[in-house]
């Protein structure tokens, strides 16, 4: 391995991923009607494969940097979101893997979808710069329309697609503007060199000009655009019916994997490029309460499960954006930890949840109401159980990890003096109790009607998935986070 | 390692009593893993220096060290008879539910709870502190929410919401402080001296956390349907034990850690605390379900407490710590008791019973004797912590202690009243079938018995622990601090010191 290039070795999950995708379409091509069950089981292997290569980078002393003329960089904080992204594809690969045989819709592109929309995630959370950014976010984005519209008879199904798609591009139309304008007033794609320029430069005039109305410009393009992506109000508008709408596998991928590689490009942006004074702040304070109170506000009055978890990931986007409010002036690496943490927090809970309701909600996903999971937790204690350790998590009750998660986010708040936003957050995070543990409750009530959905069979697989999630909702605090 | 066995020990038992293969076995299993918890407690006491004032049996170990964050436990006088409290109750309590509850759900979720109040009590670092503080709501929430009676769901969301308000928000003021001071151990905090108004808010949060949990008047909407939909145990653990770390929180951060402020809002706190007195007692005279007439009761008597704690002299902290562990025993007694006539007649309006006493006459004398306890019999437990409060109170002042003593007439009324509808008058023929306590109910009501009469027979071997660590870590703490300027008062207090450095060798 010594003699290898930098290159290969510090990008082997990528590698790995995309040859992942490679081989399950050609096994796709080659395979007969009964030979689709390995699929999953060759998806999960290259995923693994992928995981324990980014694992064994983090155990390593020193990072790699930069590399490929700059356009990639390999550090702490890009290696640990590769791996919350990889988390979050094993766990859909699983949950899919019962599902689409209940569905009867088992494909190799399903599979290799997956694999392409995370070797996307892992360019855009190790780009340093913004073109790598960009065919990261496409390849992403992409594998996620066709991904989101899979179960092509559901009409839900399509419309999501639909409304995923449109905004989708939409939204990368702005982010494609705020790279030109930065690109045109500094000259560089480079997020160091564009941070030096934005140091030097902001309050000077430059060839008769003030360079910073157009990093402003830039600036607020590029929120606008990956406001999008991750869902802060008032760009969220499709979040509640593409998560809804989705296979809930996908809805768990979309939620999860998508949402972190965002955030995490999202946060070294803001930490990285603009950690420096400027308006974006309060522009990120006013989006977070927005985004807080009305995800929450709107999760309130949900009487689905699956709605209900697609308005709370909105919720979440609203938390994290408290941490990104909070960057400049906090150092870059605290930012970073507390952001990757709480990804990582949401990943097992929310993906978890998801593939919880692929578990029980039924063929066609036709029971998803309230009143469909009346009294599971006492036929099913353990999947009760599990399900209710998600709840408490998200809803951020110790000792969980949804509690370390918040706690590190708030902290950068109150660090920076912002306390007015961390009681909102905290308001916030009161009223999400309430729409949280009235699942737990549902779950414990007398039934009032028999059930007829059926719940599929808790393989091996899948105790696994839920096993994983359950204890890192339980145990991540008490871990040791690679930086 | 005392106090980590302390916290670990319910903690791997409810890891055992989840797992355990065979169900019917989880109860005995939980009994025995508190039992020997309750055993080994008492190696607090028996190593505990009555002569230092500081923490002791200390531990510390690394966290999360880049946040600074320790594992760092300790005990005082304050702590260990509410920890010993603690685990004397939690065996009783599971034996109490051998009849009604099977499922290992129930038992690992007290084994949690009893885990959960020795981590706060044991807690000087306030991250660890926040962390046990809150993860007690789940195992209360399955509680109520899981084994309570028909009403639970309501019960259970506004107990759980009302709760997590208050911590929420103390939350804020912990990271707040924790910024301010940039450590997390409990004497750094103390020894801080924060601004006005930083100690203003800091309080508010601080203090609404733990006057919810108490409750004191305006913040009691969730403490009726609490205590009345939960099973016999989970009222116990709520009223007998988790109320009290409300105190607790009090007595341990908020008055030592913002002494100004304390000392602005102490007026305020007092005021109230008497109209809860008085709202606890006018409302339990006026209920028809026996478990609410306790339950408001319970609501009077945590008024009394707190208006001991907030005149700040030595006997009222003393009178109110005391009336905490006695008020604990009795309580528990009395609500373990309702919950056994509840299984032999399932009902709690007073009207559905009558002339109890005849059929069951060992039931009937024991909670005469407990209730004697709750009225504040001399000799029994209830007395000593009362007169000590109202001794305190009519010193701060005495327009409030006056105030209170209707409290006293009305629970006499009440109580009197609950015994006379339940016990005497005409046999209701449906149920003069029920049976008499059996062997297991009175093995687990005799050692409540003992307690309340040893409490009241000999106060003082429960007061001497907790004396000097009140002193020291509460009412010192309230002292002004001399500034360097004011020489003359810088000489008195070093004076006054070495004054009673002297008093305490002789």
């Amino acid at each position: 391995m010594t003699c290898l290039p930098p290159e290969l070795t510090a990008l082997l999950p990528l590698w790995f991923v995309v040859a992942g995708a490679v081989v399950l379409l050609l096994l796709e091509m080659f395979s007969k009607e009964d030979g689709r069950k390995i699929l999953p089981i060759v998806a999960v292997t290259f995923l693994v494969l992928a995981s324990g290569s980014a694992f064994s980078l983090l155990s390593r002393q020193g990072m790699p940097g930069t590399l490929f003329n700059r356009s990639v960089v390999v550090d702490l904080y890009s290696v640990t979101l590769q791996a919350v992204c990889l988390l979050s594809a094993l766990l859909t690969v699983i949950f899919s893997s019962a599902y689409l045989k209940r569905e009867k819709a088992v494909t190799g592109e399903y599979y290799a979808l997956i694999l392409l929309a995370t070797a996307g995630m892992i360019v855009l959370v190790s780009a340093s710069e913004f073109l790598t950014l960009f065919v990261g976010l496409e390849l992403m984005s992409i594998s996620g329309y066709v991904l989101a519209g899979y179960l092509r008879i559901k009409e839900q199904s399509t419309e999501a697609a639909l409304k995923y798609f449109l905004n989708g591009v939409f939204s990368s139309a702005f982010l494609l503007y705020g790279i030109a304008i930065l690109y045109g007033v500094s000259g560089t794609t480079h997020f160091p060199e564009l941070r030096i320029f934005l140091e030097k430069n902001m309050n000077t005039f430059v060839n008769g000009f003030n360079p910073a109305v157009f990093v402003q410009l830039g600036a607020a393009l590029l929120l606008v655009g990956l406001g999008f992506k991750v869902a802060l109000v008032p760009f969220h508008g499709w979040a509640p019916d593409v998560y809804d709408g989705s296979p809930a596998p996908v809805s768990a991928f979309l939620s999860t994997g998508v949402k972190a590689a965002a955030f995490g490009i999202f946060a070294r942006l803001f930490t990285e490029v603009f950690g420096v004074p400027g308006p974006w702040t309060i522009a990120l304070c006013v989006l977070a309460v927005l985004t807080m109170t009305l995800g929450n506000f709107s999760a309130l009055g949900q009487s689905n499960l699956k709605r209900l978890l697609a308005y709370s990931s909105v919720a979440h986007a609203g938390y994290l954006a408290v941490g990104l409010a909070a960057a400049v002036g906090n150092p870059a690496d605290s930012v970073e930890r507390a952001l990757a943490f709480y990804l990582l927090t949401y990943t097992f809970t929310t993906a978890g949840a998801f593939g919880w309701i692929a578990w029980a909600s039924g063929k066609g996903e036709s029971q998803n109401s309230f009143q469909d999971y009346q009294g599971l937790g006492y036929r099913r204690p353990w999947m009760g159980i599990t399900l209710s350790i998600f709840m408490f998590s998200l809803a951020g009750m110790t000792p969980t990890a949804g509690f370390f998660g918040k706690y590190f986010l708030f902290k950068l708040a109150v660090d920076n003096g912002i306390i007015w936003l961390t009681v909102i957050a905290v308001f916030n995070s009161f009223i999400s109790a309430f729409y949280y543990l009235r699942v737990v409750m549902v779950l414990y009530s007398k039934p009032e009607q028999s059930r007829s959905a059926v719940l599929l069979p808790v393989s091996v697989g899948l105790f696994f998935a839920f096993f994983l999630c359950a204890l890192g909702a339980l145990t991540e605090g008490f871990l040791k986070f690679p930086f | 390692m005392i106090l980590s066995l302390l916290v670990g020990l319910p903690l791997v038992g409810a890891l055992l009593v989840g797992l355990f293969p065979w169900e019917k076995a989880t109860k005995a299993l939980t009994f025995l893993v508190s039992l020997t918890v309750f055993i080994y407690s008492l190696r607090l006491y028996i190593n505990f220096d009555l002569s230092n004032a500081g923490f002791q049996f200390k531990e510390l170990y690394d966290l999360i060290p880049n946040l600074g964050i320790h594992y760092a436990v300790g005990i005082d006088g304050i702590s260990l008879w509410l920890i010993l409290l603690t685990t004397f109750l939690v065996p009783l309590v599971t034996l109490a539910g051998f009849r009604a509850f099977s499922q290992r759900g129930y038992y690992a979720c007290i084994l949690l709870l009893e885990s959960a109040v020795i981590g706060t009590l044991v807690s000087t670092d306030l991250f660890l502190f926040y962390v046990f503080w809150e993860m007690m709501l789940i195992p209360a929430f399955f509680l109520i929410g899981v084994w309570g009676g028909d009403n639970r769901v309501k019960a259970t969301i506004k107990f759980v919401l009302y709760t997590m308000l208050g911590s929420l928000l103390m939350l804020v003021a912990l990271l707040y402080v924790t910024h301010e001071v940039k450590s997390f151990d409990y004497s750094k905090i103390a020894d801080h001296f924060f601004a006005e108004d930083a100690q203003f808010w800091c309080f508010l949060a601080f203090a609404l956390a733990f006057l919810i949990k108490v409750p004191l008047f305006p913040f009691h909407g969730w403490l009726p349907e609490a205590y009345v939909e939960a099973p016999a145990g989970g009222t116990v653990l709520l009223s007998a034990i988790m109320v009290k770390l409300g105190v607790y929180g009090l007595l341990r951060f908020c008055i030592p850690l913002f002494p100004d402020a304390a000392k602005a809002f102490a007026p305020w706190i007092m005021i109230l605390a008497v109209v809860g007195v008085l709202h606890g007692a006018l409302m339990a005279t006026f209920q028809t379900n026996f478990k609410k007439i306790l339950a408001y009761s319970s609501l009077s008597h945590m008024g009394m407490i707190l208006l001991g704690v907030f005149t700040f002299s030595l006997t009222g902290l003393q009178g109110g710590v005391l009336q905490m562990v006695g008020h604990g025993v009795y309580m528990a007694g009395l609500f373990l008791l309702a919950g056994m006539i509840y299984e032999r007649n399932p009902s709690y309006e007073m009207s559905h019973f009558g002339g109890w006493a005849k059929t069951t006459p060992v039931l009937a004398a024991l909670f005469l004797f407990l209730m004697a306890a709750a009225l504040g019999m001399p000799g029994l437990a209830g007395f000593v912590g009362e007169i000590l409060i109202l001794v305190s109170a009519y010193k701060a002042n005495a327009v409030l202690a006056f105030l209170a003593i209707p409290g006293f007439v009305l629970s006499a009324w009440y109580f009197f009243y609950l015994y006379g509808k339940v016990f005497l008058g005409p046999t209701n023929k449906k149920q003069n079938t029920a049976l008499d306590l059996s062997v297991r109910e009175i093995a687990l009501l005799l050692p409540l018995a003992a307690t309340v009469l040893w409490i009241g027979l000999s106060p003082n071997f429960f007061l001497r622990p907790m004396e000097k660590s009140l002193q020291a870590n509460v009412i010192e703490r309230l002292k002004p601090a001399p500034t360097m300027t004011d020489f003359a008062a810088t000489q008195r207090h070093l004076q006054e010191q070495m004054e009673k450095d002297k008093k305490g060798s002789r």
